[in-house]
């Protein structure tokens, strides 16, 4: 989470970038692509449960965020995010979903024993399948106050809605996600 | 500071969709098969959800969530989804990806924006020697205009 000032001298440089790029300088579009990836990725990640599908909508979503540059109004952050989340809740709603989990990633284990290991890829399988049961905007919501770790206002401001909104999609989803797994790990 | 379920958003929020079961959807072995309806109904809001859901936002203590009926269930679920949060929340973008984005860039979205004497110009052995024979020309012919 980043403060108000330093948000505005974020936006301050992300707008000399922008004109950068507008002005023909097609490779600085990379700085923006490396400073707000990760954020993005991770939410593709939590929202689509498949890291080759979160690749594909961060890839498409900053394809055209470059062709459409001329058109930010305000924070690039914010603008760059609702195209990727919108990317999301299209492919959630499109797909027809054979078995994707994040699972398929090869990034190295943390856990201590292979009984660990077990158990949490059991509950990491399990969560998947509960989240992929919910409402897109339920999981986008509470992806963003649980996986992402943002402040209601800070969602509020990125989805253009109000935190009393946001608040009850949170809730609604912690309900879903309590009652299709408390009889397995509570 | 209390949650407010029942704001006036919940009535105008369109993307509202879970309706909570009556019963629980899966019993110890079962499979998660459940789908959630895309529909909007109220949630059953007892005093021990709601402060479940204050926990979960940072309002009270895990002790005063605890100390409520299924508290404590409750609170090792939510203790063990967060550890998996953490988990995804750790993830960065793999670095090929940046290079697979800017390669898939096209090349000429906005080169015609910028001004003729900012842009850069290729020059090759060919360019070069005709530049030199035409400025070799020029000057022939201004210092000849000159000495006249």
């Amino acid at each position: 989470m980043t403060s108000a000032t330093g948000q505005v001298d974020q936006a301050d440089l992300d707008q000399e970038v922008i004109k950068r790029v507008l002005n023909g300088s097609r490779d600085s579009f990379e700085l923006l692509i490396v400073r707000y990836s990760d954020p993005l990725y991770r939410h593709a990640l939590g929202m689509t449960g498949s890291p080759d599908v979160a690749e594909d909508i961060l890839q498409q979503s900053f394809i055209k965020a470059y062709a459409h540059l001329g058109e930010v109004r305000g924070r690039f952050d914010a603008w760059v995010f609702r195209i990727v989340a919108n990317a999301c809740k299209d492919w959630l709603k499109n797909i027809r979903r054979s078995h994707v989990s994040y699972e398929e990633d090869d990034q190295p284990s943390s856990y201590s024993t292979p009984e660990e290991e077990l158990d949490r890829n059991e509950l990491r399988t399990d969560l998947e399948v509960a989240l992929a049961a919910l409402a897109p905007s339920l999981r986008e919501a509470f992806v963003m106050k649980h996986v992402e770790g943002r402040s209601y206002e800070e969602m509020a401001e990125l989805l253009r809605t109000t935190v009393g909104a946001l608040k009850m999609r949170v809730h609604r989803a912690r309900e879903a996600l309590q009652h299709l797994l408390e009889g397995k790990y509570a | 500071m209390y949650d407010d379920l029942h704001t006036p958003d919940e009535q105008s929020d369109p993307e509202l969709g879970y309706q909570p079961p009556r019963s629980r959807p899966n019993d110890n072995n079962g499979a998660l098969t459940h789908h959630t309806p895309d529909r909007e109904v109220p949630i059953p809001n007892s005093g021990g959800t709601a402060l479940l859901h204050q926990w979960l936002d940072g309002d009270v203590s895990i002790s005063m969530v605890r100390a409520t009926p299924g508290g404590n269930d409750a609170v090792d679920l939510w203790t063990k989804i967060h550890d998996e949060a953490e988990t995804l929340r750790s993830r960065t973008t793999p670095l090929y990806v940046h290079k697979r984005i800017m390669d898939s860039l096209p090349d000429d979205t906005y080169r015609g924006h910028r001004p003729w004497y900012k842009r850069s110009i290729s020059m090759n052995p060919a360019v070069m020697f005709v530049a030199a024979a035409v400025l070799l020309t020029l000057g022939a012919i201004i210092a000849h205009a000159v000495l006249k």
